[in-house]
């Protein structure tokens, strides 16, 4: 008997089948091509559109995310430059060929954009979100060279551009559209979906923000419909949510660098900027430059 | 290399070691101080919590009825998604199907994200035995690897420490860190971890995780994190294996949303984990990252056993370590006492499945009853019922220490006889209570030891249960 035909015959013993009986396996059938929905929670039900962008922006923010709201494709560029220059973050980011991030009008910000998958010596990776869930701020990213799964991870920063036409209320209905791209039980390789950046509460239960994966999790929606008052009172600096006092993070741990070199002065702004991980390499000096001038260098405002 | 051998058998020993053990107890106090509180909130914002919990409960009693035929579907598919399953009936197996692929591909190193059935089947021993490094990357589980230790708790790895006892860990790990590098803010630990990992990723040849949930419907396995160690340990390496069990399967990926609405408010009283990774299958051919290889080993290990008895239940269970953060037991003598991988109620009852009745049985005893864990399971599992279960076994089998044996016989002459047993409980009652009016208690008792030995028996006042119970009866 192999393995699993001796797994397969304690389940039935078990269970006191033969696995041939026709109305169990009418049973499994249809509940795998009927995919019933459970319950769903009332807090994304009935709601209109600009309702579930306000559910959305309200549970990413919860979760730790900025968002900035743009009213245009167009729009995204200078709001990427805005969220990096008010870090004091290189102008630098790595995409995917997405053809929603390709098409940008990128170089009238000023940012260098290269494309391609992540090695970790990235410091921002920006990609497109197949959807984002209201119920919980969530993104659904979907991998593929469109937008590498390594720039989920990889990058000390993360930029997720989402266009609030992708927002579905639950996860139920953005399961019905990756359906409706890769058909009835097609998957990509990998569906991340993301709620807020990386964090580890593994030390006394105490939350740290920036484990593993990105120290920032900064989303871009696009909203043709959003108020442009509200836009405005948004934008300074742009989508910024400060973290709760008591939440420590990494980004002000200072360690991490593995080799130990003078710091920087400390920056007045609220949140100190920490030194790129030290992975010993080219390009880290133009880095560590960008890094060396952090209090000198204001954020400036190209939001209009 | 660290072999585990269960300590369970040493419960009451390990017990008492851990009741006087001042450090523990400090770090105890986190247990019950974040999770309760946490749950609760998370639990109070969505108003139809309860009702998900009977979903999950559902959807998974569903899949297990069926499972022989969820796995033949879910087996299909992630084979025609390009990957490849094994089935291991037992932890050996499982661990030998690991090393094998480790073998074949020349691995050297091994990234791991956090993952329990690893530690059942006590891979990494196995592992390093191969000659293969296996590196935890989860922060917890990596304080755990440097210490040699076992996860103490089946979600917070290192819930058993507090931070000094870990900066002397990195100290003594990390020799090239500089002796005035300030360690002592938990953000410095978390830094200096994050670190030393990356290279670890970047230079691991398998990348190995758990899985919280299968999907039939599509060959795919979930893993629910918030490190973000786990997706990079699958991303980075060429190859990626997913140690998974076979009860974690689920129907479809409508069936898993219901269950990841419970799965994070139960476990960390978060909405849900900053990441959900949905894997099927290796790199397809446009892609520019992802593994090259996928594999699947499905962990049976007496579970498909469990399947035809009374704790087919606790199958259902997803992990969420809710049961052991509500448990008076738990919080007193924290998870290393169990002397297995799965402590508190879940582990209790777990455990004697999975190593013998006769290595674990008497973990059931360590139980107040108190049904706060049944009360949070996410997919209410009847835990109290399961360890009243396991020492009717424990009893049946004759397992039970002799004067437990004996005192049950005593006890249960009287019980079957109802006359005898109200006039016994009296005449004692009244002697206990005469004999202690004075002081209103007892500093030692005869054939009470177990009891007074540690704290002071109240004296009886009033009348026994039965006349008072009888008494309020004739009121109404």
């Amino acid at each position: 008997m192999t393995p699993r035909e001796q797994v397969m015959a304690t389940i039935r013993r078990s269970l006191g089948v033969t696995g041939e009986e026709r109305p169990r396996r009418k049973i499994v059938e249809d509940r795998l091509a009927g995919r019933p929905r459970g319950l769903l929670p009332a807090r994304a039900q009935g709601k209109s559109k600009a309702e579930l962008v306000a559910l959305f922006v309200e549970m990413a923010e919860a979760s730790a995310a900025t968002v900035a709201t743009v009213r245009s494709a167009d729009e995204v560029p200078a709001a990427v430059a805005d969220f990096l220059r008010g870090r004091n973050l290189a102008l630098r980011l790595k995409r995917g060929d997405d053809p929603r991030l390709s098409g940008l009008p990128w170089d009238r910000s000023a940012i260098e954009v290269a494309t391609g998958r992540s090695y970790g010596d990235d410091e921002t990776g920006v990609s497109a979100a197949f959807a984002g869930v209201a119920e919980t701020g969530t993104l659904v990213l979907l991998s593929g060279p469109e937008n590498p799964t390594t720039l989920n991870f990889l990058p000390d920063n993360h930029v997720v551009v989402v266009d609030a036409a992708d927002l579905s209320a639950t996860y139920e209905d953005a399961w019905s559209r990756v359906r409706d791209r890769h058909g009835d039980s097609g998957m990509p390789r990998a569906v991340n979906w993301i709620t807020g950046p990386s964090r580890s509460a593994d030390i006394e239960q105490i939350l740290l923000m920036g484990a593993h994966g990105p120290r920032r999790l900064h989303i871009v929606l696009i909203d043709p419909s959003a108020d442009a008052a509200a836009l405005a009172a948004e934008a300074a600096p742009a989508g910024s949510t400060p973290s709760p006092a008591e939440i420590r993070s990494t980004i002000a741990a200072g360690g991490g660098d593995r080799n130990d070199k003078p710091k920087p002065e400390p920056s007045k702004t609220p949140e100190k900027e920490k030194e790129p991980e030290a992975e010993e390499g080219d390009g880290e000096l133009d880095e560590e430059l960008e890094e060396s001038f952090p209090a000198s260098d204001p954020p400036s405002r190209t939001q209009p | 290399m660290t072999v585990h051998v269960p300590t369970s058998p040493a419960f009451k020993q390990n017990a008492h070691e851990a009741l006087g053990d001042a450090a523990l107890q400090r770090a105890l106090g986190n247990v019950e101080k974040g999770f309760i509180a946490k749950r609760r909130k998370a639990a109070d914002k969505i108003p139809e919590f309860e009702a998900l919990r009977d979903s999950a409960r559902d959807i998974k009693n569903h899949t297990l009825a069926h499972l022989d035929l969820y796995l033949e579907a879910y087996e299909e598919k992630v084979r025609a998604a390009g990957g490849h399953v094994h089935f291991a009936p037992t932890a050996a197996d499982a661990s030998k199907i690991v090393v094998d692929i480790c073998r074949r591909v020349g691995a050297r190193t091994v990234a791991k994200g956090k993952s329990m059935i690893s530690e059942e089947i006590d891979l990494n021993a196995h592992l390093e035995a191969a000659g293969v490094t296996p590196v935890e990357t989860d922060l917890g589980e990596y304080i755990i690897q440097l210490r040699g230790e076992r996860p103490s708790h089946i979600v917070a790895p290192v819930i058993h420490l507090n931070r000094d006892q870990i900066e002397e860990n990195f100290r003594a790990a990390h020799t090239d860190l500089p002796a005035d590098r300030d360690l002592h803010a938990p953000e410095s630990l978390l830094a200096e971890a994050r670190a030393m990992l990356r290279q670890k990723f970047l230079a691991a040849d398998v990348g190995i995780t758990g899985a919280n949930f299968l999907v039939a419907e599509t060959g795919t396995s979930i893993i629910v994190t918030n490190e973000g160690n786990g997706d990079l340990s699958q991303t980075l390496p060429k190859v990626h294996i997913v140690l998974a069990s076979i009860e974690k399967l689920v129907p479809t990926r409508e069936d898993v949303s219901q269950m990841l609405r419970v799965l994070a408010r139960s476990a960390t009283g978060q909405e849900i984990t900053v990441y959900t990774t949905l894997s099927t299958g290796p790199r397809r051919p446009a892609d520019v990252d992802g593994p090259e290889e996928y594999h699947v080993v499905l962990l049976d290990n007496g579970r498909s056993a469990m399947l035809g008895g009374e704790f087919r239940e606790m199958l259902r269970c997803i992990r969420c370590a809710a049961c052991m953060n509500h448990c008076p037991v738990y919080h007193a003598v924290g998870g290393h006492a169990y002397g297995w991988v799965y402590p508190g109620p879940m582990g209790a009852v777990l455990s004697p499945s999975l190593i013998g009745v006769d290595k674990a049985g008497h973990l059931p005893n360590a139980s107040t009853f108190c049904g706060r864990c049944e009360s949070v399971c996410p997919v209410r599992i009847p835990l109290p019922k399961l360890m009243r279960h396991w020492r009717e076994r424990e009893f049946e089998r004759n397992l039970s220490p002799a004067p437990v044996r004996a005192g049950l016989k005593f006890w249960g002459f009287f019980a079957r006889r109802p006359a005898l047993y109200r006039l016994a409980t009296r005449v004692g009652m009244g002697a206990l209570a005469l004999a202690g009016r004075s002081k209103g208690r007892f500093r030692s008792l005869p054939l009470a030891k177990g009891w007074t030995g540690a704290r002071d028996f109240a004296a009886p006042q009033g009348g026994t249960f039965q006349s008072r119970w009888a008494a309020e009866r004739k009121a109404k």
